[in-house]
């Protein structure tokens, strides 16, 4: 009980609060930015704390991380473009919801469901990370390709109906990931001699090419004009209580899996909002209508922090 | 039956199975069987290519199969329209763009492919064509050289002298 009052009291103090509040700003910047990510800023960051108390320190670091790790939403549901991996799941729902002129609704949504997410993984930290991280670290290569299969599994929630399109796309993406030198062997695999192939295809680099090339030439075919979009005004509009009770199962269950898929090792945000989606997927009365623009589909990946 | 072969689908299968059998044939060259391990660095590969091949094939043969019995709607005569053409001009920008970065540097061609792509999704007014492109490649430079280290391409003779005088 005295260290949970410790922290409260260092958490709490004016300074502290400072360093979290100008934290989480930086890192929504860099997280709103395709390229930029909450790693990178936090890796920036480092040497900036080596002339703070850890504690502040500390509060910095996991703020830039929390803030980017959110902020990747913001260019995902605007654009379509994800600024960071695990947002690119955000852009399914949120997207949609913003070409239907709803963007700051679901900017809101992903903004609740990511601080509820967080703070759920918080709690969860301090009460049983110690037991969770055990059975954790028990987690070898095994489990892992296990892990990753069951991964894989999830083209079929996500596939509709046209499961063999979706499958034939997974495996482009597999066949992606293996460009480049092979981690056991050393061996150059799909590079043709080209050494910007030697380090592989980068995640963000894929996506990027997946999402905004894409949507920038279905743009230009579909002509729509740039011009006047000045006058759009985007404010953030959270929801309301009644709407969060009508998520609650989702916000729950993506939460419950975020930070049990955040607990092991070596397996990022990225897949827990993948999970967080396919289960909303799953779940949901209407499974049809994902994709088109619903609350559940931006509450379900959202919670990954 | 040539209404069935010529959808997309099917196009877009013969294409996949084509560049997977190229590349079943290409990992082999790297295809050491058991000295590295049990698997070997071509064993996933391959698994993915013969994946890859069944996939499209029985993706084509949906396709096929669906506009024959008359399930799925057979390809419709191509009309050569306004929008492809903006499809194609955006591609070849996208094109000419990656092609010219390593030899015209970031800095000076990334300004040049905004206004393009300003002027091609419908932008006129001249003050934000000519403006804003070059602020914004101002901004991601400086941002991404000096607060975050990270290189970009600085092309080759003239280019990269320009490119010494902001990063």
């Amino acid at each position: 009980m005295e260290i949970w009052l410790a922290a409260f009291y260092n958490v709490f103090s004016p300074m502290p609060l400072l360093f979290i509040f100008g934290g989480v700003m930086m890192g929504v910047m860099l997280g709103a930015i395709p390229g930029l990510n909450s790693t990178m800023g936090t890796a920036l960051l480092i040497p900036f704390t080596y002339a703070m108390d850890s504690t502040t320190g500390l509060l910095l670091l996991t703020a830039v991380y929390c803030g980017g790790t959110f902020g990747g939403s913001i260019s995902a549901i605007l654009f379509n473009v994800p600024g960071s991996p695990e947002a690119s799941v955000t852009g399914f729902d949120g997207y949609p919801m913003a070409k239907a002129g709803q963007a700051g609704r679901a900017l809101g949504i992903a903004i609740m469901c990511s601080t509820i997410g967080g703070l759920f993984s918080v709690v969860v930290m301090n009460l049983v990370s110690p037991l969770l991280a055990e059975v954790a670290l028990t987690f070898s290569d095994p489990e892992y390709f296990a892990l990753a299969f069951a991964a894989l599994t999830l083209i079929a929630t996500l596939g509709g109906k046209q499961m063999t399109k979706s499958f034939l796309i997974g495996f482009v993406g597999l066949l992606i990931a293996t460009i480049g030198i092979d981690p056991m062997a050393g061996v150059e695999r799909f590079t043709f001699g080209w050494s910007g192939l030697i380090g592989g295809v980068n995640f963000i680099v894929a996506l990027i090419g997946a999402f905004a090339v894409g949507e920038i030439l279905l743009t230009a075919e579909s002509g729509s004009s740039i011009g006047g979009e000045g006058d759009v005004k985007v404010s953030t509009k959270l929801p309301s209580l009644l709407e969060l009770l009508k998520l609650r199962w989702t916000i729950l269950r993506s939460a419950v899996l975020g930070t049990m898929i955040g607990i092991l090792p070596g397996v990022g945000a990225t897949t827990a909002s993948f999970i967080g989606y396919s289960e909303a997927v799953r779940w949901s009365k209407h499974p049809e209508k994902f994709g088109t623009g619903v609350p559940e589909g931006i509450a379900g990946p959202g919670d990954r922090q | 039956m040539l209404k069935a072969l010529l959808k997309a689908d099917v196009v877009i299968s013969v294409i996949v199975f084509i560049i997977s059998a190229f590349l079943f044939f290409e990992i082999k060259k790297v295809d050491s069987g058991d000295v590295y391990g049990e698997l070997g660095p071509a064993y996933w590969p391959k698994f993915i290519l013969v994946s890859l091949m069944v996939l499209s094939a029985g993706l084509a043969a949906i396709s096929v199969t669906g506009v024959l019995k008359g399930t799925i709607a057979g390809v419709k005569p191509f009309h050569f329209t306004v929008a492809n053409a903006r499809f194609l001009a955006a591609v070849a920008i996208i094109a000419v763009y990656l092609i010219l970065l390593p030899y015209v540097g970031f800095l000076v061609l990334t300004p040049l492919q905004m206004i393009a792509f300003m002027y091609l999704l419908g932008e006129r007014q001249k003050v934000w064509i000519f403006s804003l492109p070059f602020a914004m490649t101002f901004g991601i430079v400086l941002l991404f050289t000096k607060a975050m280290y990270v290189p970009l391409p600085r092309g080759v003779g003239i280019f990269l002298d320009i490119s010494h005088l902001v990063y």
